[in-house]
């Protein structure tokens, strides 16, 4: 009897999915999960009276129908008189769940899909065949509630087919596989099979997992199944199969997933049946607030699957996709909207794949990357690290907490990138996929060239907003942050370069893109010069496993600012003067042959600057740029190429510029917005190449600030450690 | 004493932002996300419609507010281009009396309405309608002037002056329909939207009057010459909006017109002037072919006699 019963509640599960729009399915699913979890005594028909009680259901029920005022002609005049209707129709569909529990096996669902023709006649055709498209999973509902009936009853009711009318003859036939393959799970927890024993406490959720694999371990001998629908149901079965493998470690709107799987005939159906076998996750793309566990509603609000945004950033208004009040996420509507009714397809996790452990790097193999010591004796400690992170992971999989972490603290120019290259070649042989992030999509292009060079063999995907591959998988993948959000535990290593930088900082969206994005067994790695002050505090108390590189790769210590005292540049453009002291500086630069970057604090600065320094130092190749300036790249390259003696900048140009022989001179040094980590990036500049090491820095501002003197402790600190190390030529 | 150190230092950062928390709070800009620095207050008006509402201009940033290119002085009277119209000379047989735009259809506009269209950023909406504000004055004082010169009675009316815009009375509000398929994808339709929010500030009943019969192309892709082969008969009017309107005309309806009725001078307008007053609102007005096609199908399956004037956010 037991297991009567819950055969029933699977196929109850199953009718709600057939008959609600996804999302609604989902929620119901999880209340059902819920209350079932809390009576376990009651029958199944106090427990469907429980369930209709709850307003959220009586809500879902009631609007699971498309209410569109504006089409009935009606006067909107704000206010909704279609409440009463939907009240009635919610009563209607009570009626019918409960006739479906009451009636025996096959006869049930007649019943209730005689109450959804009711339906369909009442509200019109249009609504079914409108709602059949809200979701990838509605593509099959609205289609497989025909489907179904075909497969229970061996007889096509006329009306149902013009419910899903529209659609053409051929895909009700796939359709109708798809319902004869969920009709098999369907029988199978009825009790036929012996090895669905159940076990107790077991959720919902795992249980029909359970049964929906143990029909795929049948499916060889089919008996009761006719001979062409096997056939059919391999078809699309192996379709499926596709459809899970492509996806996986993914987390996708519908559209992307259609865009992502395009040309395969019948992706609704594939999804679902992937579904089915547990191969991947559907959800609303917005977790509701009114539905899901006890737990989740107390702490209140909706939340995106996606971005992991919460209440705050959830609007709601009325839509037209599921006839509803339904919530969008406005913290990632760049990446495509999400919303409640929006599917979201959450691919499974990449897990190694296998491979026997390399055999531990010798000297020989690591001298190939050609590091400096100071480098060299960072990378170990990192690789080290890796290898046995994932290692240990392997054996026990982690559950919940962030992934384990490491930070490497490399001051600016010792050479970040070659340090990353062993690591990357250590996992990619493991078969893991690698994951190099950095916030800027110039650093991505800079970036690209290199990893290829420096791994021919590898398939290196490039992902940034309008990039070509962007539906491509491969065992490294260069990304722009953003670009995280459509992954799901889905890297062994995840390289987060620049994590101080804009606008990875203080975007607690990426960082949970970031955390996502790690598979089960995956090491995370941050690389900066400047880690955030929670980070160093980690790192000094011993929580955080670190490695620092003090010196820059060509062996020279970093070049230590000087404190110039300089009026605000305000005043030097309104007197169109500048102190003679950083006129002497400059000249003195220019005529070593050394190309300037001048920063300043605002935008509307840049301009003025560069004009009055074209005239005071009468040199013509000085431009300013800044953020908002539409030639900004070309400027760039011109300054590259020396076409350019004096570059005036904001703090767009803190990072990722290299020019060989350059003087760095910083205007307004104590003003607000140049705290030490920029101080520190902008004094980096300097003295990068090994062909001149000694660059100068200026510090021009009217007061000593404590950033100022904190930036310069910083880089006299770094090259006191590379030198008791010993990792400086004397 | 380091600890000590550490202590001050760490507080000191945790004071210095505990100020931050203390100070207005900043308000970014619904465009284009930047932070509004200083007060709305200050901002002049100088240069801005003096219909645009208040908590409009508080809410969009110093940059964006003077960068809208809005559409004051229409050359072409009939669909308020900017310049002088020969789309509206060669039209023999316009359906509609007049359109008039928010704003210039620029690449920065057509931004704008990307954003909100396509990316479907819905926080915009109140933003995009209230800008649509002076046009919506602008289209009714034209209405009322026309009124006011077909029946030269009421040139003189009882209280002197001449007919101002508070006293036009529109009897519908309608808008362009989207298609079912389109409606799902994008989960709103932005004309109805639009019509929807100017109804409830304005109170004037929103009737949908029209149908859709086919999803076509997004008209964006498309030449001048498809736009228009594309649009027509592609509306029907809807018997029951149609029904409702006559509905509402021969009841005299609550609200705004009782409130001015005192000297019945209103009350005679409406029956004196027999042709149904209906605002049709859309987002973008190109070669007015949709407004054409809207008008055509209203035109001709109502009973009643009709003028039909558009209210568009953007004239390309």
């Amino acid at each position: 009897m037991r297991l009567r019963e819950e055969g029933h509640s699977a196929e109850l599960i199953l009718l709600w999915k057939e008959l609600l729009p996804l999302g609604d399915a989902w929620r119901c699913k999880e209340l059902w999960d819920y209350e079932e979890g809390k009576g376990e005594n009651r029958g199944r028909g106090a427990l469907l009276e429980a369930l209709g009680r709850i307003p959220v259901v009586q809500k879902i029920i009631g609007t699971g129908r498309r209410v569109n005022f504006g089409e009935q002609g009606r006067w909107i005049e704000g206010r909704r008189e279609a409440s009463k209707q939907e009240q009635k129709l919610g009563e209607d569909w009570d009626g019918q769940g409960k006739a479906g529990m009451e009636g025996a096996n096959g006869r049930c669902r007649t019943g209730a899909l005689e109450g959804e023709n009711v339906r369909c006649r009442e509200s019109g055709m249009e609504e079914a065949n409108g709602r059949s498209r809200t979701g990838a999973m509605e593509e099959a509902n609205g289609r497989s509630r025909t489907g179904v009936m075909e497969g229970v009853n061996g007889r096509c009711r006329e009306s149902g087919m013009k419910g899903a009318d529209g659609h053409s003859r051929e895909e009700a036939v796939v359709m109708t596989r798809l319902a004869a393959c969920v009709e098999q799970a369907k029988r199978e927890t009825h009790g036929d099979h012996p090895g669905a024993q159940q076990q107790e406490g077991e959720s919902l959720r795992a249980r029909m997992e359970r049964w929906t694999r143990a029909d795929v371990g049948r499916s060889g001998n089919g008996t009761q199944r006719a001979d062409s629908s096997g056939a059919q149901w391999r078809e699309l079965s192996a379709a499926a199969k596709r459809a899970a493998s492509a996806l996986q470690g993914r987390a996708l709107l519908r559209g992307e997933a259609h865009a992502l799987l395009e040309g395969a005939a019948d992706i609704g159906g594939a999804l679902q049946l992937a579904q089915l076998h547990g191969w991947l996750r559907l959800s609303g793309a917005v977790a509701a607030g009114g539905g899901g566990r006890l737990r989740q509603r107390r702490k209140g609000g909706a939340r995106c699957l996606r971005c992991g945004s919460g209440e705050a950033h959830m609007h709601r208004t009325r839509c037209a996709s599921c006839g509803r009040m339904c919530a969008y996420c406005s913290a990632c509507l760049g990446m495509g909207r999400s919303r409640e009714c929006e599917l979201l397809i959450l691919g499974m996790p990449s897990l190694l794949g296998g491979a026997a452990p390399a055999p531990p790097p010798t000297e020989a193999a690591f001298a190939r990357w050609g590091l400096s010591p100071a480098q060299a004796a960072a990378t170990k400690t990192a690789l080290r690290f890796v290898e046995l992170t994932l290692h240990s992971a392997s054996a026990g999989t982690r559950q919940g907490e962030s992934p384990p972490s490491f930070l490497l603290w490399a001051v600016t120019g010792a050479g970040k990138t070659e340090m990353i290259f062993p690591l990357v070649d250590s996992v990619t042989r493991l078969g893991g996929q690698v994951l190099i992030a950095t916030p800027r999509r110039d650093v991505v292009l800079e970036l690209d060239p290199r990893i290829r060079k420096a791994f021919p063999e590898a398939k290196v995907v490039t992902l940034y907003g309008g990039s070509e591959q962007r539906w491509e998988r491969g065992g490294i993948t260069l990304a722009t942050t953003h670009q995280l959000m459509r992954f799901h535990q889905s890297f062994n290593l995840v390289i987060i370069d620049e994590l101080d930088a804009f606008p990875y900082v203080n975007d607690p969206v990426l960082h949970y893109a970031a955390e996502r994005c790690c598979s089960p067994v995956a090491a995370r790695m941050f690389l900066s010069a400047t880690p955030p002050r929670e980070l160093q505090r980690q790192a000094r108390k011993g929580r955080l496993p670190h490695a620092r590189v003090p010196a820059r790769y060509h062996r020279q210590p970093l070049p230590v600012p000087s404190l110039l005292r300089t009026p605000t540049v305000k005043q030097m453009l309104a007197m169109k003067r500048i102190p003679a002291a950083l006129q002497t500086a400059m000249l003195k630069s220019l005529n070593r042959g050394a190309q300037l970057f001048v920063f300043v604090q605002r935008i509307e600065q840049t301009e003025p600057m560069a004009a009055l320094l074209r005239s005071i130092l009468k040199q013509p190749a000085i431009e300013g740029t800044s953020s908002k300036d539409p030639q900004r790249a070309d400027k760039i390259i011109r300054f590259r190429n020396k076409e350019l003696r004096v570059l005036v900048t904001t703090t767009i140009l803190e990072r990722g510029v290299t020019i060989p022989r350059s003087d760095v001179y910083i205007l307004d040094a104590d003003g607000r917005l140049f705290d030490e980590a920029s101080l520190v990036q902008m004094a980096g500049r300097a003295g990068r190449s090994a062909d001149d090491p000694n660059g100068f820095v200026y510090f021009g501002g009217k007061e000593r600030t404590r950033s100022q003197v904190a930036a310069v402790r910083h880089i006299q600190k770094m090259n006191r450690i590379a030198r008791s190390n010993g990792y400086l030529e004397q | 004493m380091k600890w000590l150190i550490q202590f001050l230092q760490r507080s000191y950062s945790g004071i210095d932002r505990s100020i931050q928390w203390l100070g207005p709070s900043p308000v970014s800009c619904t465009f284009c996300g930047q932070t509004i620095r200083g007060g709305g207050n200050s901002t002049s008006r100088a240069g801005l419609p003096s219909e645009l509402p208040k908590s409009f201009i508080s809410s969009v940033c110093h940059s964006c507010l003077y960068n809208i290119p809005w559409l004051l002085r229409p050359k072409c009277w009939i669909c308020g281009r900017g310049v002088v119209c020969g789309d509206c000379a060669r039209r023999t047989n316009a359906y509609f009396v007049a359109n008039r735009s928010a704003v210039q259809y620029t690449s920065e506009m057509r931004e704008w309405l990307a954003q909100y269209k396509y990316r479907g950023n819905e926080q915009m909406e109140p933003l995009l309608t209230e800008m649509m504000v002076p046009a919506y004055r602008a289209v009714t004082k034209l209405a009322a002037a026309r009124i006011a010169l077909r029946n030269p009675a009421l040139n003189n009316p009882p209280k002197g002056g001449a007919v101002s815009v508070s006293e036009v009375h529109w009897d519908a509000i309608t808008y362009v329909p989207v298609s079912s398929e389109r409606a799902e994808e994008r989960g709103f339709n932005q004309a109805e939207r639009f019509a929807e929010r100017i109804s409830r500030q304005f109170q004037i009943p929103l009737i949908n009057l029209l149908y859709r019969d086919r999803h076509t192309e997004k008209q964006s892709f498309q030449s001048r010459s498809e736009r228009m082969r594309n649009t027509q008969r592609l509306f029907r009017a809807l018997p029951e909006g149609l029904a409702h309107l006559s509905q509402l005309a021969a009841k005299p309806s609550a609200g705004k017109r009782t409130a001015s009725l005192e000297s019945g001078y209103i009350s005679e307008t409406s029956q004196r002037r027999q042709k149904r007053q209906i605002l049709l609102i859309d987002d973008i007005y190109t070669t007015g072919s949709t407004i054409q096609s809207c008008s055509e199908a209203l035109h001709l399956q109502s009973p009643l006699p009709l003028d039909i004037y558009a209210l568009t956010w953007a004239r390309s």
